[in-house]
């Protein structure tokens, strides 16, 4: 199979495609491909801090309904346009992550995952409690999506705002694992006293990933209250934390592609099993355990060594470093 | 040349064929017509979530079986909404854009009713709420939107009415989840009851799928209210009057329609004596073993016979009633405008089941706003009608 | 307000919170998983116990057994089907097996059980509540608390005092090390997995008459459950109970003096500050890692 050559066909017609596609799709078809494609970035924020960083931590649902409240309660409380409300969002919910870190960067392990899971609970029962500002169950309606007085309401117009933040984001994703920082990420992760010797700055670096998995998360949940127009503190509890994990996990932990096909996996198979409901909580529980049974690296993993994925190599230009190196090889063996 | 005229006269009776079944509405064929539905038939709330939408299935089941309306059967598409917003969306725009139902009738979580509402509004699709309380669903009121199932605030209104007839009664408090349901019946108590003459002793919450409400108890029986509203679900209620017998709690007990069915939650509480003095909102025109529900506990029990049958089984039904008696008056050459002005001219109309007679008008969407008070009395539910009287 | 009143209440649940916790720490001490299907073990051991009481007729102490039984199989059967194989993966991979064990359990439970609300009587139904002073408590209050001594104290004895206990603290201690003097240590994973869920299907049977069943009831006492085994130090037995306890009593107390809107979020307040001040928990050592 001339994988390369699909590899690159691939990255070429990705984007095209994604762009044409809300030209063929009704509404419930394109409304759950808005979904796949913010749990695209929520997916990747939680692998930088859970596949990369191997930071067990537990409050990403709750930081993604604080990107969901910053961005709805400024465009319906504020008037805010949407264009500042959502980078907000972001920015709101990587203050929060920011300050959950600073206790939990101490922690390993179970600890961190519980500080995390508890400052997780408290967000959610101050979104509740905090009637004045979050207007508690009610629930906030967003205000219709503007551009310059142009309305953006409706699934398909929303879903190409949706793909360019989710690209510009996987791209960012993209230049950030295969930097010095990703490399750093991925030491922390194997080994955290070796890292330290290398030269990491760990307490840095641990506070910078749980920023910047927050600010995914964040702009996650703006994206996320834009597509469903409504929002109540219900949905960032505990349940939506187990999408999230098992998106990643099911996907790939530290692979890029996982965090797609995961979220792609997840959102589409709900609802391709509307058919067998009462079946549908056994299948999933069963299904999360066999893949990871069987495919503990993933999809993105097992795609990986097959060779249906193209690797993921922590260094940027990779393939020109390659091409050289085989180059400079045939030299040597030349000469 | 030919092939292109040729290619231009296809396209062309194509394009008015296409306009022509375009033009047709949606879910309505000679013989059927499609009703969509949704409920919260997974997870937690699935317990409460398949009763209720049985009971409307009941009736549509046995409306085909006679028949059917105009020549057509009712034919239910049945989606399943979690209780999560994101789901329930997806699940209406699936009925709406995918199964193109004619008309839908579902509903049975708050929250998740008002994240599909835009669904229904912006695609003119007729909705008949199926159990779900908050009033924000269909007030103000939208050209769209029917219920026929008492509002949250029709529950707190009914309770703080039977409180005042209950004699020197004073003080009265409240424990609630902290969930929009509860808030709403709530919002009508806080509403209302400073003009009823009462005063507001104690104010707590009680978290759902608690098991001990030692601290809720202890707070009331220190502000020794004569009146406890208790806006909590069937289990939670339990909980909390075994805690208020436990600790000796007095006074009257209130409930909402969320614990009907009171012998179960007498034998959840653990004793009848828990259930003395407990009073619970009903809009049902009687228990549901009297004699005037027995043809509607009839047919639910011929279309799921091994269901358990509750009160839940009845939340359904005055629904679909409404919804098949609007459809035999919009006539054989159905549409959805149609549809919705006969269901807008719906006077008196039978509730089947339900405590009242079903109203709706050109700025009134909410069918049934009467309810009534049952209790517990020698180990069977009666109406205790909307006056206290001391057993 | 009764403070005692409140104490007690607070730690018949804190009980049930420790047997929970008890589990959660033993499974994790001897093979590295947080067992996040705990809860639903709980939930097994309930609906065993009120299968064997209420369908089958057994008697109360008997369907007390059957229900520590069918988990305690439960737990040896998950072991060696799932965890065995997955031993050497990453913590975050076995955490997520278990995760999705919940589910499955939750929905399965849902096929018999889901379409009600179940009773299952306290062990004496009719008897009256106990005044102590001014404070009151039921008798299956009283009994859920000896029950959870009970059993603690033999689970101390247990390990202490005989060989399969000694077996099962040299595998916790040195994975390597026992293998080499003998120790089948399959066997002891699997006895692990069972003792820890035969406690949690104690814990269900306990609960029950004061929770009502339902295939969800697991869920909350989990996430006590641990919160307070971190609380205490998630190696440390002793640790567990005692978060348990203080959980159980600190939750009561806020709900009481200060408000009930806060008693849920209580304990998960005391956690932040707790760890922040010892981040191993409160009898938690911090681990010599050899580079």
């Amino acid at each position: 199979m001339p994988w390369d050559t699909i590899h690159l066909w691939v990255r070429r017609l990705f984007i095209p495609i994604l762009l044409a596609i809300p030209f063929f799709t009704d509404r419930y078809v394109q409304y759950v491909l808005n979904l796949i494609m913010i749990y695209v970035v929520v997916g990747i924020g939680l692998n930088f801090l859970l596949g990369y960083a191997g930071q067990f931590a537990f409050a990403h649902a709750a930081l993604m309904g604080i990107g969901a409240y910053a961005c709805a309660l400024l465009m319906s409380r504020l008037a805010f346009p949407f264009w500042i409300a959502l980078p907000m969002a972001g920015v709101a919910a990587m203050l929060v992550g920011s300050l959950v870190a600073l206790p939990a960067m101490r922690m390993k392990r179970v600890y961190l995952a519980l500080v995390t899971l508890a400052f997780a609970e408290l967000i959610q029962w101050i979104l509740i409690h905090w009637k004045t500002v979050t207007l508690g169950t009610d629930g906030v309606s967003l205000p219709p999506t503007q551009l310059f007085g142009y309305k953006l309401t409706g699934d398909h117009p929303m879903a190409y705002v949706i793909l360019f933040v989710a690209a510009t984001l996987y791209v960012l994703g993209q230049r950030v694992v295969t930097s010095r920082f990703g490399r750093a990420l991925v030491a922390l992760r194997e080994n955290e006293i070796v890292a330290q010797c290398s030269g990491i700055n760990v307490t840095k670096t641990k506070l910078y990933v749980f920023a910047l998995s927050s600010f995914y998360a964040g702009i996650g949940g703006g994206l996320f209250a834009l597509a469903l127009g409504f929002i109540v503190p219900d949905g960032f509890g505990l349940f939506q934390l187990v999408v999230h994990f098992s998106l990643v996990v099911i996907g790939g932990l530290i692979s890029m592609y996982g965090s797609v096909i995961g979220a792609v996996v997840l959102t589409a198979l709900p609802e391709l099993l509307r058919d067998f409901q009462w079946l549908q909580e056994i299948i999933y529980g069963f299904t999360l355990v066999i893949f990871i049974l069987f495919m503990p690296d993933g999809i993105a993993g097992l795609g990986k060594r097959k060779g249906w994925l193209p690797r993921e190599i922590l260094v940027r230009n990779w393939r020109d470093l390659e091409q050289r190196q085989r180059s400079h090889a045939s030299q040597e063996g030349r000469k | 040349m030919k092939s292109s005229i040729n290619g231009i006269a296809l396209g062309a009776c194509l394009a008015v064929l296409a306009l022509g079944t375009a033009q047709a509405e949606p879910g309505v064929t000679k013989d059927t017509i499609k009703l969509g539905m949704f409920g919260p038939l997974t997870g937690a709330v699935s317990i409460y979530g398949y009763p209720i939408n049985n009971g409307a299935i009941a009736i549509y089941r046995a409306i085909n079986d006679q028949g059917g309306i105009h020549g057509r059967k009712i034919e239910i598409v049945h989606e399943d909404g979690a209780c999560d917003p994101a789901k329930t969306r997806a699940a209406v725009k699936k009925l709406v854009h995918r199964d193109e139902v004619f008309a839908i009738h579902g509903g049975s979580c708050s929250a998740a009713v008002v994240a599909a509402k835009p669904e229904f509004v912006e695609n003119k699709v007729p909705m008949m709420v199926m159990a779900a309380t908050l009033d924000a669903i269909s007030d103000p009121p939208n050209r769209y939107v029917f219920t026929t199932t008492l509002p949250g605030s029709g529950d707190g209104v009914t309770m703080i009415k039977f409180a005042k007839t209950i004699p020197n009664a004073k003080r009265i408090a409240v424990i609630k989840h902290a969930n929009e349901w509860a808030e709403a019946k709530a919002k009508a108590i806080y509403a209302s009851y400073k003009e009823a003459g009462f005063e507001l002793v104690a104010d707590v919450v009680l978290e759902s799928k608690a098991n001990d409400a030692t601290s809720q108890v202890l707070r009331l029986r220190e502000a020794k209210p004569d009146v406890t509203m208790f806006l909590l679900y069937p289990g939670e209620s339990a909980v909390f009057l075994r805690d208020a017998q436990k600790y000796g709690l007095g006074g009257q007990f209130l409930g909402t329609t969320a614990v009907m069915d009171l012998v179960d939650l007498a034998q959840r509480a653990g004793s009848e004596a828990a259930m003395k003095n407990v009073h619970v909102g009903a809009f049902l025109i009687g228990p549901i073993d009297s004699p005037e529900m027995k043809q509607y506990a009839d047919i639910y029990a011929k279309y799921f016979p091994k269901d358990k049958l509750q009160s839940l089984s009845f939340y359904g039904m005055s629904g679909a009633l409404t919804v098949i008696d609007a459809l035999r008056r919009a006539g054989p050459n159905l549409t959805r405008e149609k549809f919705v002005d006969a269901l807008e001219s719906t006077r008196d109309g039978n509730a089947g089941p339900g405590y009242c007679k079903v109203n709706f008008g050109p700025n009134k969407r909410q069918g049934c706003n009467t309810g009534t008070m049952w209790a517990l009395r020698g180990g069977k539910i009666v109406n205790a009608g909307e006056t206290f009287k001391s057993n | 307000m009764d403070a005692l009143t409140l104490t007690l209440a607070g730690i018949a649940n804190g009980s049930l919170y420790a047997l929970v916790a008890l589990g959660l720490v033993l499974i994790y001490k001897t093979q590295d998983v947080v067992n996040f299907a705990h809860g639903e073990v709980l939930m097994f051991g309930a609906f065993a116990g009120y299968t064997a009481y209420r369908i089958v007729g057994l008697d109360y102490m008997s369907s007390f057994l059957v229900a520590i039984v069918f988990c305690g199989l439960l737990g040896a059967v998950t072991e060696r089907l799932f965890f065995r194989r997955l031993a050497h993966h990453h913590h975050i991979t076995l955490a997520m097996v278990t995760v999705g064990l919940s589910f499955a359990f939750k929905g399965l439970a849902r096929v018999p059980f889901g379409a009600d609300l179940y009773t299952f009587p306290p062990l004496f139904p009719d008897a009256q509540p106990i005044q102590i002073g001014q404070a009151i408590v039921t008798l299956q209050n009283l009994i859920t608390i000896a029950v959870a001594v009970a059993l603690t104290t033999m689970l101390f004895v247990f390990f202490r005092i005989t060989t399969l206990g000694k077996q099962m603290r040299a595998t916790q201690q040195n994975l390597l090390g026992a293998k080499f003097v003998g120790i089948n240590t399959g066997r002891v994973f699997s006895l692990t997995w069972a003792l820890a869920c035969a406690i949690g299907g104690a814990a269900g049977v306990l609960l029950g008459p004061s929770s009502l069943l339902y295939p969800d009831m697991g869920g909350n006492f989990l996430l006590k459950g641990f919160a307070a085994a971190v609380l205490g130090g998630f190696e440390s037995v002793p640790g567990a109970i005692v978060g348990a306890l203080l959980i159980g009593v600190i939750e009561k107390l806020v709900g009481g003096y200060v408000s009930t809107a806060f008693e849920h979020i209580s304990a998960y307040c005391v956690i932040i500050i707790v760890l922040f001040v010892r981040p191993y928990g409160l009898f938690g050592v911090k681990p010599i890692h050899r580079v």
